[in-house]
């Protein structure tokens, strides 16, 4: 409890050092607009990397802040709330699980990535609910492609999940190297931006580990705690949509008072309240077993719990704003449209649960371990 | 209650005593018989008494462990895994009993909280009545206070497991000029004081479990208040936030156990159709998260943040939760569910049946679901007041 303690207050710092500087620059019109409007990952980009947001899970000797995952997951939820767009996510959370066990040659390409200087994408066929082979390694060439993979056009560095004969293995692909055709899929929503990625008998390239074990390890650690952060960061942006509707429905008046005084609109507020407080109670403990102690079920739980109560939240929060959540000038859409293009990456409520409704039918998973 | 957070560690070590102990312990078959059941739920707490099982949270000096509410909870989560029922006094333990330890005198703890852990007493709670439901505080029950007694008169209902219960709390209105909230105390009632009658209702599930209980000139003696006379709706509030926040843990248990036997069922046989296992992995969802809720409520019941907002938040999540478990379980049973004496899905129907009414009261009973939103969109949102 001691050692959480430290934890605790360490996150509090990170967690506040970042809010100061997020508030600040977001609020200059230009920065705001490039960031919401134009979904530019750029902008808030050198920040983060000096805030040491890419360290903050990277083990010291990397040259990392060696915290634990709580903090990172605390961070991920304020990245949320600020609406950061970017493969922040992937950035923060590759690094820090591959460099605790991985052979030399990935230290050397994960180094640059860890101060921000390289742009590192994530390419998961099972991040996209595409087939487990999707991308093969064998003979020590990697082939296969890989949709919508996010900012996979901004990326220098890949971190490859393929199917090998031994099970999945983790690989690191320079974005330049000679056989991979990364080409820019458009989105819907303005702070997504997806890449098509094709593997080409691919030779040039890193595994991650030395014994095919390892490798099986790695990739589950790493979709692991890809799904926990990814839904530690759909719990900020719950949060915000919760407080934007609080905030509105307190102020707002008709028939001479406030619209959050009427109870219909009262026991909207209290279901999202519900909703978020479950889910921030579940992200953290989710987070509090280490990057070392995250388990399948649980990650899915987490994923699936985030997407779900993200997207209820979202359409409660459309629904007490009124008229003015469905003009394109009012910015509470923006939240809403990047928790859609979320809810789905590494499987929305509905993949969750037919999983683990599955596993458990099936006797692979008990429910009170 | 009491007890400082305690480390990790020592919360593992505990959870493996607990865990060993109850491998080797003869959990109880639970009859489906109404009062076959409560007999067996109360030898049950006796074992668990003796073992050191009950009261882990309640002070050592009256009779408890003298641990902490996340000991608690990880005794109530290992209950969970070995599908072990809790002991029988619910009320006692995670509903009355509080504010008795909370506003006792010296001699009113010294006198109640040892039998009340034992489950030589058991208690219930006099609150509602006929014409104060949601609206608690426009109770009537009468109480003419002299030097020594108050002479109690007046007709409650909605009190569960009153038949089974040795001991009440009772709310009586004690000044009938004061404001409606101000003239209220908390009266402990022996149920065998003469002017006591207590009549079973019939549920819509066969049960008999809550109960109108009628108080005609019940002479009580005045050192049976708890807190200040007429003081007795801080009191009140104080129940109710247990009833809502720490009851929830336990209730949380209990549904844990439904699910797993609904899991069981579906492992004994039949092809489960995508569409079923989307509803099991989505009720299991909601569990998990309940479950973590559980581990912020253990920590404010440590810092004693009870009554709060908060409270109502667990409340909320236990009823949707518990509706949607029992709801799984019944429509799993398909055509067959009504099939008296059937075991659809490896489940008895009677059981299963009587489980999902009980559990559309979730939403009603400790104030209805409508009054807990509300009271989580004004006091802990900060919304304005409505009217």
């Amino acid at each position: 409890m001691v050692q959480t303690a430290i934890a605790g207050s360490v996150q509090d710092e990170v967690v506040a050092a970042l809010d100061e500087q997020l508030t600040r620059l977001l609020a200059r019109p230009e920065v705001r607009s490039a960031v919401h409007e134009e979904g530019r990952r750029d902008v808030l980009w050198p920040a983060l990397a000096d805030a040491g947001v890419f360290a903050l899970g990277v083990p010291e000797a990397d040259g990392g802040l060696g915290l634990d995952l709580e903090v990172v997951s605390g961070v991920a939820a304020q990245l949320g709330r600020y609406l950061v767009p970017g493969p922040i996510v992937e950035q923060t959370v590759a690094p820090a699980v591959l460099l605790a066990t991985c052979a030399d040659p990935v230290r050397a390409a994960l180094a640059p990535a860890v101060q921000g200087d390289r742009v590192l994408a994530v390419v998961d066929p099972q991040a996209v609910g595409d087939a487990e082979d999707a991308i093969a390694l064998r003979d020590g060439r990697l082939d296969g492609r890989c949709d919508l993979v996010r900012f996979g056009a901004d990326a220098d560095l890949l971190v490859v999940v393929a199917a090998s004969d031994a099970g999945p293995a983790i690989v690191l692909v320079d974005a330049d190297a000679y056989g991979v055709t990364i080409t820019e899929e458009e989105s819907l929503e303005p702070l997504t931006r997806w890449a098509s990625v094709r593997f080409e008998s691919v030779a040039e390239h890193h595994a991650a580990a030395a014994d095919p074990a390892t490798a099986i390890l790695l990739a589950e650690r790493l979709r692991a705690v890809l799904r926990v952060v990814f839904a530690a960061q759909l719990t900020g942006i719950a949060r915000h949509l919760l407080e934007e509707s609080v905030s509105y429905t307190a102020r707002r008046e008709q028939f001479g008072r406030p619209i959050g005084s009427f109870q219909a609109v009262q026991h909207i507020l209290a279901d999202m309240c519900v909703d978020v407080l479950a889910l921030e109670a579940l992200c953290e403990q989710s987070a509090e077993v280490g990057f070392e102690g995250v388990d399948h079920v649980a990650a899915l739980v987490a994923k699936g719990v985030a997407s779900r109560v993200v997207r209820a939240v979202g359409e409660s929060a459309l629904q007490v704003h009124g008229g003015i959540a469905f003009t394109a000038e009012f910015e509470l859409h923006r939240w809403f449209l990047h928790a859609l293009a979320l809810e789905t990456h590494y499987g929305d409520a509905q993949h969750a649960a037919i999983t683990l409704g599955r596993a458990l039918a099936d006797g692979e998973v008990q429910p009170w371990a | 209650m009491t007890g400082a957070t305690p480390t990790g560690e020592e919360l593992a070590e505990y959870r493996a005593r607990a865990r060993d102990w109850l491998a080797t312990a003869s959990i109880p078959e639970l009859p489906d018989d109404y009062d076959q059941r409560a007999r067996a739920l109360r030898d049950w707490h006796g074992v668990l008494y003796e073992a050191g099982w009950v009261g882990i949270q309640w002070p050592a000096e009256v009779g408890g462990q003298g641990l902490s509410a996340h000991h608690q909870l990880a005794f109530s989560d290992e209950l969970a895994r070995a599908r072990a029922p809790q002991p029988a006094g619910a009320i006692g333990l995670e509903v009355v009993g509080p504010t008795l330890l909370k506003y006792g005198t010296d001699a009113q703890r010294e006198r109640f909280v040892r039998p009340l852990l034992s489950g030589e007493h058991v208690w219930c709670q006099c609150f509602s009545e006929p014409e104060a439901g949601s609206d608690l505080g426009s109770l009537r029950t009468r109480g003419v206070v002299t030097d020594d007694n108050i002479t109690i008169t007046g007709h409650k209902i909605w009190t569960s497991w009153a038949t089974d219960a040795d001991w009440c709390a009772v709310l009586v209105r004690t000044d009938p000029d004061a404001p409606k909230h101000r003239g209220i105390s908390y009266v402990l009632v022996d149920l065998r004081s003469p002017g006591v009658t207590v009549r079973p209702i019939v549920m819509l599930n066969g049960d008999a479990e809550f109960n109108e209980v009628f108080f005609e000139d019940v002479v009580v003696p005045r050192e049976n208040v708890l807190g200040e006379l007429h003081g007795g709706w801080k009191l009140a509030m104080d129940t109710l936030g247990w009833e809502r926040g720490g009851y929830a843990i336990r209730r949380r248990i209990e549904n844990e156990i439904v699910f797993s036997n609904v899991v069981d069922g579906l492992r004994e046989g039949g092809a489960v159709s995508e569409v079923e296992a989307e509803r099991v992995g989505s009720v299991y969802l909601s569990l998990r998260a309940f479950r973590a809720l559980s581990h912020r409520t253990a920590q404010r019941l440590v810092d004693g943040d009870v009554p709060s907002p908060h409270d109502s938040v667990d409340k909320l999540i236990l009823a949707t939760t518990e509706q949607d478990v029992m709801g799984l379980a019944f429509d799993l049973g398909g055509q067959r569910r009504l099939a008296a004496g059937s075991r659809p899905r490896g489940l008895s129907a009677d059981s299963v049946f009587r489980s999902f009414l009980y559990g559309r009261a979730a939403t009603v009973y400790g104030g209805s679901a409508q009054i807990q939103r509300t009271l989580i969109a004004e006091r802990l949102l900060g919304m304005p007041r409505g009217r």
